[in-house]
């Protein structure tokens, strides 16, 4: 299985260090790629191990991820596909890009005084668990500039806790003490904590990543996306399910039934495919089927095409009378449709939404919206078909506003 | 898990993307350096694409690659049937490092670009290769002068790539983004595709990294075989593009060279 991991959290929590010092540890990095990011190469006054992520000169010189990072950890034989995100607010969009494909989250928060559970950490939070991340391990950071001392683990894991019970986050959290700084508590235990009695960050991570779902819900039914057409054969993806060489299907919009044939996997004729792979088919009748369509089992149907309620995660202050009067994009299952939003709906109780119609959306939580294509688009609930179910919300002219789920 | 990326995986995104970039682009075109990375891209586009590429694909030929190649570029064009544009850049003897690959080739490229109308270019590039290649997008923006706004790059949600073009500008697609070097070498073996034989160590040096005869000098090696190469990268604690002119890999270096389209 491929587990893809992000680091989360707020800024200057520790995400690059953390991620930095794991890659010299683990001996995942070579020497020299270590050298270059030494002081006597680049200037500055201590060690940064994050500089192996923060690559570019401007996030060094301002302290700062600005974009995500890949990086892949080689530990205990086991292969992780690692990201770390930028934690700044004004970031949100890039830190998605990095978090939308992880099945783990590593939230990074501080213990130091001062720095603690913002409101940027519930937000990121918040957002991993609306976008399916359910597992996430805590790292309470700088545990040296706390003393090492319970409280303050205990006063972190307490305010976490009651957030998300607050918020209806029911992600599985996992908490563990470190510094990222100083690798205690990271791979080995820390001898400064030994009122600590569970297993070190790494350990934990292997122990959770066992029990974790990698995103691939089995399902019963069956889901092809159409990609392209290139003459008179079809490009796709076998998203969920399996598919029979010459059976009968669905195909959506439209409900037209149709079989599929000379189903084919590079250049070769294949008896049947299943989920996910990349397929090449021809279409009888071919129902002018084209990118974007969906092609389901016999009686199966999408759960909506033009009219559904989703839950909307702005990333920027938005103006909800703005919202419901512009016209934004749904960018997702290869379509790109005009959507208008049609209702705005109080539903959270962790915080309060605004009341007059004038009032801003923030970015702090999801927001329930009824919404309306402009044309046919075959989705599904989120909960039940997740690849199916998720879009970005962008404006006119092309910018990220938010992310949203199919209810 | 293990400790190895799973071939099949791979495969299976790089051709997701693939088809995406010639699904949503009207003029798109491949770089090939006829190196081992781009000759797996263009392995995998034929599987794509079943057996045959839609796209042309270009070389920059700035007349000073090895013997060895252009022979392994007609021998390829041959039996792939590849629809290849030759875009002829001018050496300046005097030039290496940062201003040949910065300056020539993109000079080339560019041209190439306006003339044949290009609004999406495949660059087989690997987030592995160098730390600022690690924030790359799979689909890349460029502006008109082919600068790279590395610091708003669009958000990419899932398997939603930005394809909106701005006038003038262009995308660049990276099917290989995942890859390691080992990845793509181990592929190489799997799938028997075939290799620049400058890779191949002779006389106890192979190349590593290629680029052209001013800038890339070879490693000593005994790996006279792909399974030789493969056992190479497991022990090796340099980098893959120690054998390139120090120059362009410094700190920053590359960020700069990057962000003005240098590929
Ligand atoms: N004392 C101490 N300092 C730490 C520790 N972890 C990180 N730091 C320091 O905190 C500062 C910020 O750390 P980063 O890793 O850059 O923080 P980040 O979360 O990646 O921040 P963004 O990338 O901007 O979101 C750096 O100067 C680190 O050296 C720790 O465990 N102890």
């Amino acid at each position: 299985m491929d587990y893809r991991i992000t680091l989360l959290g707020e800024k200057d929590h520790g995400k690059s260090t953390l991620l930095g010092n794991l890659l010299i540890k683990t001996g995942s990095i070579k020497r020299s790629r270590i050298n270059s990011i030494l002081p006597s190469s680049i200037g500055g006054k201590r060690f940064e191990p994050g500089y192996l992520l923060d690559s570019f000169k401007e996030e060094r010189d301002r302290g700062m991820t600005i974009d995500q990072t890949s990086a892949e950890i080689i530990y205990k034989n086991n292969l992780l596909h690692m990201t770390d995100v930028p934690g700044h607010l004004e970031l949100l969009k890039n830190m998605l890009t990095g978090a939308s494909n992880a099945s783990l989250g590593i939230f990074v928060v501080s213990a130091k005084m001062g720095e603690g559970f913002t409101n940027q950490s519930k937000r990121h939070l918040y957002l991993s668990n609306l976008m399916g991340i359910g597992a996430m391990l805590v790292a309470v950071n700088k545990m040296d500039m706390a003393d090492f001392k319970e409280k303050a683990f205990i006063d972190i894991k307490k305010s976490i806790t009651d957030y998300c019970s607050a918020a209806g986050i029911k992600s599985r959290l996992v908490f563990v003490p470190i510094s990222a700084y100083n690798m205690e508590n990271v791979i080995e235990r820390a001898k400064n904590m030994q009122w600590y009695d569970g297993k070190p960050l790494m350990h934990t991570l292997l122990e959770m990543l066992e029990h974790i779902n990698p995103g691939i819900v089995e399902q019963n039914g069956m889901r092809i996306l159409i990609q392209d057409k290139i003459d008179d054969a079809f490009f796709g993806q076998v998203l969920y399910g399996k598919i029979k060489n010459g059976s009968d299907i669905i195909l959506h919009p439209g409900g037209k039934k149709v079989r599929l044939f000379n189903l084919k996997k590079f250049n070769k004729v294949i008896g049947s495919s299943k989920a996910p792979s990349n397929i090449y088919f021809k279409l009888n009748p071919d129902a002018n089927a084209s990118r974007g369509d969906i092609l389901y089992g016999i009686g199966e149907h999408p759960s909506a095409e033009i009219v559904f309620n989703a839950k909307i995660f702005p990333i920027k202050n938005i103006s909800a009378y703005e919202l419901s009067k512009s016209k934004v994009s749904f960018n997702g299952n290869y379509s790109n449709v005009a959507m208008r939003i049609t209702g705005i709906f109080d539903i959270t109780k962790a915080a309060k939404v605004p009341k007059r119609k004038n009032a801003a959306i923030t970015p702090n939580y999801a927001i329930n919206m009824a919404v309306k294509l402009a044309k046919k688009c075959p989705t599904e609930h989120f909960n039940a078909y997740p690849i199916l179910g998720r879009f970005g919300m962008y404006s006119k002219s092309g910018i990220l506003l938010g992310v949203g789920i199919v209810e | 898990m293990a400790a190895e990326n799973n071939l099949k995986t791979l495969e299976e995104k790089s051709i997701f993307i693939l088809r995406e970039a010639n699904a949503k682009f009207k003029h798109i075109a491949a770089l090939w350096s006829m190196g081992k990375d781009s000759t797996t891209m263009l392995a995998l586009a034929r599987k794509a694409f079943m057996g045959k590429i839609p796209f042309q694909v270009i070389y920059i030929d700035n007349g000073i690659d090895f013997p060895e190649s252009y022979e392994f570029m007609e021998e390829m064009v041959k039996k792939w049937g590849l629809d290849l544009i030759i875009a002829k850049s001018n050496i300046k003897s005097e030039l290496s490092g940062f201003s040949c690959c910065g300056a020539n080739k993109t000079v080339a490229l560019k041209k190439l670009m306006k003339e044949k109308r290009f609004d999406a270019i495949i660059a087989s590039i690997r987030r592995d290769e160098h730390s600022i290649r690690a924030k790359e997008r799979y689909f890349s923006p460029r502006d008109t002068s082919f600068k790279w706004d590395y610091k708003n790059q669009p958000a990419e949600l899932w398997g939603n790539y930005a394809t909106k073009i701005y006038d003038g500008s262009h995308f660049r697609v990276h099917p290989l983004l995942d890859w390691s070097e080992s990845d793509v070498w181990r592929y190489i073996k799997k799938e028997k595709i075939p290799i620049n034989p400058l890779y191949l160590a002779k006389d106890g040096y192979r190349y590593r990294s290629l680029g052209c005869t001013h800038c890339t000098v070879p490693i000593k090696s005994s790996a006279s075989s792909i399974e030789g190469i493969i056992k190479e990268l497991k022990i090796t604690k340099t980098e893959e593009r120690s054998g390139r002119s120090q120059d362009k890999e410094k700190a920053y270096v590359m960020e700069k060279l990057r962000s003005l389209g240098y590929m």
